[in-house]
């Protein structure tokens, strides 16, 4: 028997009576066990042929064939002169072929003395073959062009005693869509214009008259090299992000769907580690191969492009830049870590290959239709083009191959794409490995929706990021809808401002809460705060605006401005706003976006990550998101915001953090917000006083000094007051 | 030890609530094998499903070396191994690896991992084929590396799935060597079988399930006592008689052994 039996060997230690399972890993060995869980995802998923085939096979065959397409349907039109080509020309006889060709040399030299010759080694190549029936042979496609010679009409006959006519003309004939043809027509009639018009001013000469023409006119067409190099940068982009799609689309589905085929899920969900963890493995997998596909890509497209010599033609007299190609890899990093999301979250949904295929088909067919639009040269990256998936990477690459990159526009396209990303992992977080997936339960999509028995203290930190995500696309889109209607009154705009924000910062986190089964009390940290870190949060709103506003300037100084034809000046908004009673301006614009920011990023959001981090980077990764979260507006970006908005996180975070509260903070922030719009509602009032400020000046130093004590003592009452214990 | 407390599973099915389990209670013991039987769809696997935390119950709990299902889910899973006929392999991993990838998972670390590995492939004979794919392996080799993955954590129990089903007579009998191994290092075992045949041999209790009510358990000597029945396939025919009147089924006759908090 081959099979040997279980060897009734002695027990070793190792194995001997049931033990008690070890106790918690350490954060250490969680890291580097994940670690180890995506180096066995990657070398399972590289060691398929399959991914070997889209990983290098695919890239080496489709440039150089894709470039031959090129050379052979484009090439010809774009650029006669880059490359010979032999073009068929038929004639019905040599002694008619040796006629013509010496017309052509004679038009030739006409040109030459014109001093239009064209470049001998660049001339259009020719190959002359005998063709009876050479329209036949046209039409069969056999030859590129006929040229034959037709006897005139008896009436031109009888003028046959003038010099210059003869008694037959040429005929030239090629299909209507023959490239070759019509260049090979162009050339012959260049030359034989040019051997008839050299006839004709001669004899004009020879006559004693003037040589000079009624109407010189000179047809010009635009550079057909820059035409051609617009359309095929836009086109290579799209195609960089098909082959990156199509390296993701099979380690996604055999990651996660596979996993399931092959009967490995359910001993995998069986193992003590999260499901997250698992699919973070999984995601960073499929992400690694589809970034392997986009080297292979980039890299075989450009070794192509130069060798073909098709470089210039697509991107410009310059090529390729090393920078451009690291700017373009880097947007293929975005995207394959958006796109891998996007797949693993719906084949995560898979019970099997076929399934998971049958739901991706759908996907790759949308996402042609946006990579399509983006090709059309008119379409700018415009705030709204840069928050709609794919399009927007598109976009942007097309925009770098151009080298007309915009930074601010950059952020923002990596703004909306990691939070689309990380949308995508939390569905598919929630879904993988469920036992409605596992075990094919009838409630299957109703399990994902399902609210959990069990209240929980906080939100997870994926549904966190899924309503930020949420919070995100809806907030920027109201905010466009809400800017279409500008020649509203004031206060109709600050009723709305207040409606909408209450709506999405309120409105969403806490459906999401009562579909969490997230209790509000713990989740938003509604709680009760002591008396100190109320003083707090009051000398911190007081003095804490100073320094925002000082970093406003230092962003300006650095160049981070607002990036929009159509902004308001901080002094029109502000006159805007004095045609409303202050306190109207101080609501909606002060006290509102407080209490529902607060709501939310405080709140939900940092509660969450405190669930999960330690305080210093939850707050601090609040913060960030808090300050790029002010960067995006309606139609507008305003990087100036990103530094003092994140200050602002760090502040209220700490507050947040150390009284177990959201609703100092609320305090803080309102009592902050008010005190600038206040300064800048009465700056007339303030300057009679003496004591006014410009948008581009510092502040007085003697209200740096005031701002510096009250901050002392908000930072000590923090410091210094320790927290009930949270529940 | 394993203690199962009033599990219950309804599924959802057509839009009928089926009652998959309905309030199974059990107990298994060190070194104990118990037989968890019943004919397809009697919900066995589910049982087995709540217990390993694959499943939700809808009610109930198990309670495995002290860690409750529905409290400490990990502590659970890193106490139990599991061994199914359902079970794959990762086709281009060498059983190396994917024993060691196991062991990652469970939390043993890498040195650890590496000592458990040695003495595993001496006691299961792995050395032949540790280092090929396991698309390589043939079914028996297969059987073999599941069987070492579900100890490559040293749980102090194992859940066996139907693991005779397809099996041949060598492979069956692999299977009757693994579980006297197991018996042997006084693990906790409860295997999931409709083999009454089998089980009858290599269990040492058993649990009999029907339409996901548990009829009997108990040891086969007191079983046949109560049932008057001498053996375990006898027990299933009367049990599913359609001619036994509701009253006098023997369920009536005797409980069932269940362990009150």
């Amino acid at each position: 028997m081959t099979e040997s039996p279980i060897s009734p060997n002695e027990p070793p230690e190792s194995l001997g009576p049931a033990e008690i399972p070890s106790s918690q890993p350490s954060r250490f060995f969680v890291v580097s066990r994940l670690a180890r869980l995506c180096r066995k995802e990657l070398r399972e998923i590289l060691r398929d042929r399959r991914t070997i085939v889209t990983l290098v096979l695919m890239p080496l065959l489709l440039y150089p064939v894709l470039s031959l397409i090129f050379n052979k349907l484009l090439v010809s039109q774009f650029n006669p002169s880059t490359a010979p080509i032999d073009i068929l020309v038929g004639f019905e006889s040599e002694l008619q072929a040796n006629e013509f060709m010496s017309l052509v040399q004679e038009g030739e030299a006409a040109l030459s003395a014109m001093g239009s010759a064209v470049d001998p080694e660049t001339r259009p190549q020719f190959k002359y073959v005998e063709a009876k029936e050479a329209e036949i042979a046209v039409k069969d496609g056999i030859i590129d062009v006929g040229i034959f010679q037709n006897d005139l009409q008896s009436d031109a006959k009888e003028e046959t005693s003038n010099p210059i006519q003869n008694n037959s003309k040429w005929e030239l004939i090629y299909r209507p869509n023959s490239l070759l043809g019509d260049q090979a027509a162009s050339y012959f009639e260049d030359r034989l214009n040019a051997l008839n018009n050299g006839l004709t001013l001669q004899l004009l000469k020879m006559r004693g008259l003037p040589e000079k023409l009624p109407a010189t006119f000179e047809i010009r067409t635009l550079d057909e090299e820059v035409a051609a190099a617009v359309s095929l940068a836009s086109f290579i982009p799209l195609m960089l992000i098909l082959m990156t799609i199509t390296g993701a689309v099979y380690p996604a589905i055999d990651l996660t769907a596979g996993e399931r085929e092959r009967g490995t899920m359910e001993a995998l969900i069986a193992a003590p580690i999260p499901r997250l963890g698992l699919l973070l493995a999984k995601y960073v997998a499929v992400v690694f191969v589809a970034l392997l596909t986009a080297a292979a890509n980039l890299i075989a497209m450009t070794v192509t492009l130069s060798v073909t010599g098709l470089e210039e033609l697509v991107f410009g007299p310059d090529g390729i830049s090393v920078g451009v190609l690291f700017q373009i890899f880097g947007l293929l990093i975005l995207f394959s870590a958006f796109f891998s999301a996007i797949l693993l979250a719906i084949t995560s949904f898979a019970r099997s290959f076929k399934e998971a295929q049958a739901y991706l088909i759908p996907l790759m067919l949308l996402a042609l239709g946006p990579g399509v639009i983006s090709l059309s040269p008119e379409i700018e990256l415009t705030p709204s083009w840069a928050v709609t998936p794919l399009v927007n990477i598109v976009l942007l690459a097309r925009d770098i191959l151009a080298q007309k990159f915009n930074p601010i526009m950059s952020f923002l396209v990596i703004q909306a794409t990691i939070l689309y990303a990380v949308a995508a992992l939390t569905v598919a977080a929630r879904v993988f490995g469920t036992d409605a997936i596992l075990y094919g339960s009838q409630k299957g999509w109703r399990d994902f929706l399902k609210r959990p028995a069990e209240a929980q203290k906080t939100a997870s930190i994926s549904m966190a990021f899924f309503c930020l995500s949420l919070l995100f696309l809806t907030l920027f889109y109201s905010l466009g809808l809400l800017s279409q209607f500008s020649d509203q009154t004031m206060g109709t705009l600050a009723l709305a401002y207040m409606v909408l924000s209450i709506i999405i910062f309120v409105g969403i986190p806490s459906l999401l809460a009562r579909q969490g089964h997230v209790r509000f009390r713990t989740g938003f940290a509604l709680r009760r705060a002591k008396l100190p870190h109320w003083l707090a949060a009051l000398f911190l709103g007081l003095s804490l605006w100073t320094l925002c506003h000082e970093l406003v300037l230092l962003s300006q100084w650095l160049g981070w401005v607002s990036l929009d034809e159509k902004k308001l000046s901080a002094a029109s908004l502000v006159e805007q706003w004095r045609t409303v009673p202050a306190i109207l301006v101080v609501l909606a614009w002060g006290i509102t976006p407080a209490v529902v920011e607060e709501y939310f990023f405080r709140g939900f959001l940092l509660r969450s990550l405190l669930s999960r981090l330690n305080a210093k980077n939850a707050i601090l990764i609040s913060a960030i998101v808090f300050g790029a979260f002010h960067v995006v507006g309606a139609n507008l970006l305003t990087p100036e915001r990103f530094l003092p908005s994140t200050l602002m996180g760090l502040a209220l975070g700490i507050l947040a953090w150390r009284s177990n509260s959201t609703l100092p903070g609320i305090l803080l922030h309102a009592v902050n917000n008010s005190s600038l719009l206040l300064v800048a509602y009465y700056e007339d009032q303030l300057s009679d006083l003496g004591i006014g400020i410009e948008e581009t000046n510092h502040l007085p130093l003697h209200w740096f000094a005031i701002a510096a004590v009250a901050l002392a003592i908000g930072w000590g009452l923090i410091a210094v007051v320790k927290p009930d214990d949270f529940e | 030890m394993i203690r199962v407390q009033e599990l219950t599973k309804c599924f959802e099915n057509g839009g009928q609530s089926v009652l998959a389990v309905n309030k199974v209670s059990f107990e298994v013991h060190q070194g104990e094998v118990f037989g968890l039987l019943g004919p397809n769809g009697a919900g066995k696997t589910t049982t087995l499903r709540m217990i390993l935390g694959l499943l939700q119950p809808d009610s109930g709990f198990a309670e495995i070396h002290g860690f409750r299902t529905d409290r400490d889910r990990e502590a659970v899973k890193r106490s139990i191994g599991l061994v199914s006929a359902n079970d794959g392999v990762y086709p281009w991993l060498t059983a190396k690896e994917l024993l060691l990838f196991f062991a990652d998972l469970y939390g043993v670390s890498p040195q650890l991992a590496h000592e458990r590995l040695d003495s595993l492939v001496e006691n299961f004979g792995l050395a032949p084929f540790l280092n090929r794919r396991c698309s390589t392996l043939s079914t028996g080799q297969k059987q073999r590396v599941l069987f070492a993955r579900g100890l490559i954590h040293d749980p102090p129990a194992l859940m066996l799935d139907e693991p005779t089903r397809g099996l041949d007579v060598v492979g069956t009998q692999r299977v009757f060597e693994y579980l006297r191994f197991l018996r042997d290092r006084r693990k906790v075992v409860i295997i999931s079988t409709h083999r009454l045949d089998e089980a009858e041999r290599f269990c040492d209790r058993f649990g009999l399930l029907f339409d996901g009510d548990l009829k009997y358990c108990g040891p086969l000597d007191e079983l046949t006592q109560l049932t008057q029945k001498s053996t375990l396939v006898d027990m299933f025919v009367s049990m599913m008689s359609p001619e036994t009147p509701e009253h006098e089924t023997p369920e009536h006759e005797f409980e069932p052994e269940v362990t009150n908090d």
